[in-house]
């Protein structure tokens, strides 16, 4: 089955909340990591560590070395598990 | 003195100064990037020889700015050279604020910014004494094994200086190595006064008066002492950090009251003794 960008949103918001105390509503697509969400390179690694585990798929942390918003992290997200599924 | 021949004095005396520095920076490099590097000898042999030897030319240094009448200093708290395999976090105040911790011990690895790694000035001595750059995205495993070959890390969380003492806008980077690690943190606390070599400030100008910069050591801090094991790692970089900011803030505020009222300071430690 493949992933659509409202389930990997999902996940992120899920995410956010668990490992940021962040609120759902901060979840947007132009919100950037650093500047709006306080979420550092180190905390981007342990996000894409939880995404790993929740999904059961492999996310290799280096394909999100250019994302700088939630947009970026979700088609990043989304590419990787539908690449990986089919 | 006259006021104004005092600053002149200081002006010379500011020169001469980054003149040495410099030239104890070029004369460290110069041995350290010819001859030291063709020895036959273990590269983490030849970090513990820059980093004694950087901390004997920042030890010359604070003594000879003091010895000029360009600072004075106070030192508060227990000696980092007691310490071994410790995160030494510090408040960033000014251009030099490090010298005066590096000069204390010879075991002091430094997490720089990566700016320290492209400037020709600085590139050698930054890598060949084996300081970690911030941005590296392997930083937890490079301070883990710095702290584990009993090296103590000196990082300045707030990342850049400051503006004023109470900014301790800290970034959860140290946070981050104690809770991965977990080692202990000495915290340095630094006051100064009056505000010098700022951010973006020349070292030509002068301050009106002697600066005046008041450094506090403490008893090292575990990080299971302060934040929720139950949490996740990422909540707990952000107790810890403010945990520290709180910390951070007390400490420069007794040390801004002994400042204003050193007298009374002096009773209380007369009561404390008696």
């Amino acid at each position: 089955m493949a992933y659509t960008e409202d389930d990997i949103y999902q996940q992120l918001k899920e995410t956010a909340d668990k490992l940021f105390e962040l609120d759902a509503s901060a979840i947007v697509p132009e919100a950037r990591l650093y500047e709006d969400l306080d979420i550092d390179s180190i905390d981007a690694v342990n996000m894409i560590i939880e995404l790993r585990n929740k999904t059961g798929k492999p996310i290799p942390a280096e394909k999100f070395r250019e994302a700088r918003t939630i947009e970026d992290v979700v088609l990043v997200t989304l590419s990787v598990l539908n690449d990986s599924t089919s | 003195m006259n006021k104004r021949v005092n600053k002149f004095w200081r002006w010379i005396a500011t020169g001469i100064g980054t003149v040495v520095f410099g030239v104890g920076i070029c004369t460290l490099t110069l041995i350290f990037v010819l001859p030291v590097r063709l020895l036959p000898v273990a590269k983490s042999v030849k970090h513990r020889w820059l980093m004694a030897s950087i901390s004997h030319l920042c030890a010359f240094y604070v003594k000879a700015v003091e010895v000029m009448g360009l600072m004075v200093y106070t030192r508060e708290g227990p000696k980092l050279s007691c310490f071994r395999g410790h995160l030494i976090v510090a408040n960033h105040i000014t251009l030099v604020d490090a010298l005066f911790i590096l000069a204390e011990s010879p075991y002091i690895c430094c997490i720089v910014k990566v700016e320290l790694l492209t400037n020709p000035f600085t590139r050698y001595i930054v890598k060949l004494a084996g300081y970690i750059p911030n941005s590296s995205e392997t930083l937890l495993s490079d301070a883990a094994e710095a702290l584990a070959a009993g090296k103590n890390l000196l990082i300045f969380p707030e990342g850049t200086r400051n503006s004023y003492d109470e900014q301790l806008d800290f970034k959860r980077g140290a946070a981050n190595i104690a809770l991965s690690t977990g080692c202990p943190i000495v915290p340095v606390v630094l006051s100064i006064q009056p505000r010098t070599l700022q951010k973006g400030e020349k070292w030509r100008v002068i301050p009106d008066s002697v600066v005046k910069v008041d450094i506090s050591s403490y008893r090292p801090l575990v990080s299971p002492d302060i934040v929720q094991a139950d949490s996740p790692v990422t909540l707990q970089a952000r107790q810890l950090t403010s945990a520290l900011v709180a910390f951070y803030r007390q400490e420069i505020g007794v040390i801004k009251t002994r400042q204003l009222h050193p007298e009374q300071t002096i009773q209380v430690e007369r009561q404390r003794a008696s």
